[in-house]
């Protein structure tokens, strides 16, 4: 399945966030949101090109299946006419998990609301993800 | 959080501040912008909890 539109689209959607981020001044959060769409952005034109390979098969020998995305490629290289990319090196990339209960967001997130309808124009606030989930 | 348009630049901002959860991040939309990605975040209304 070919999804570089979609692999596009997220990626000009990190970007935006990136923006925001940096007119917060949240410089770190800018870069990493700046990555991740980087990132995105050159999945798509791998998957737009027409292959890749995954780091379990032999370059250039095979064309991703229905669903499969090369989410753990970071590095890629044309061999024998098609593009292949390798394994990405997970060493480097920190992974944070999340400090607070669903109840302490709910809490949190209840305590502020109200003072954020003084502060901007409120219709719907509503909190999804893992948090969420619980 | 989904505000009344006009959109605001010092929007994301306001929001991040406010609530202060540092690993939370917010998606903070006017009203314009969310009926042009509504269809995006459908899933995410479904699921999620209404403050």
């Amino acid at each position: 399945m070919e999804r570089s539109a979609d692999w596009m689209e997220q990626a000009r959607g990190d970007l935006e966030h990136a923006r925001f981020d940096v007119q917060g001044r949240f410089y770190e959060w800018a870069c990493f949101s700046a990555q991740q769409a980087a990132g995105k952005a050159v999945k798509a034109v791998f998957q737009k090109l027409g292959s890749w390979t995954r780091h379990t098969s032999p370059p250039g020998t095979r064309t991703p299946t229905s669903g499969e995305l090369p989410g753990t490629c970071t590095r890629g290289a044309k061999r024998n006419g098609r593009w292949a990319m390798r394994r990405a090196s997970l060493g480097s990339v920190r992974i944070f998990s999340p400090r607070y209960t669903r109840q302490q967001v709910l809490d949190a997130l209840q305590a502020a609301v109200p003072r954020l309808r003084g502060l901007l124009p409120l219709r719907r606030v509503v909190l999804f993800g893992s948090y969420a989930r619980g | 959080m989904v505000y009344a348009d006009p959109p605001r630049p010092d929007a994301f901002s306001v929001v991040r501040r406010a609530v202060g959860l540092r690993n939370l991040e917010p998606h903070v939309f006017a009203e314009g912008e969310f009926r042009a990605a509504a269809a995006r975040w459908r899933r995410q209304l479904e699921e999620g909890v209404v403050l």
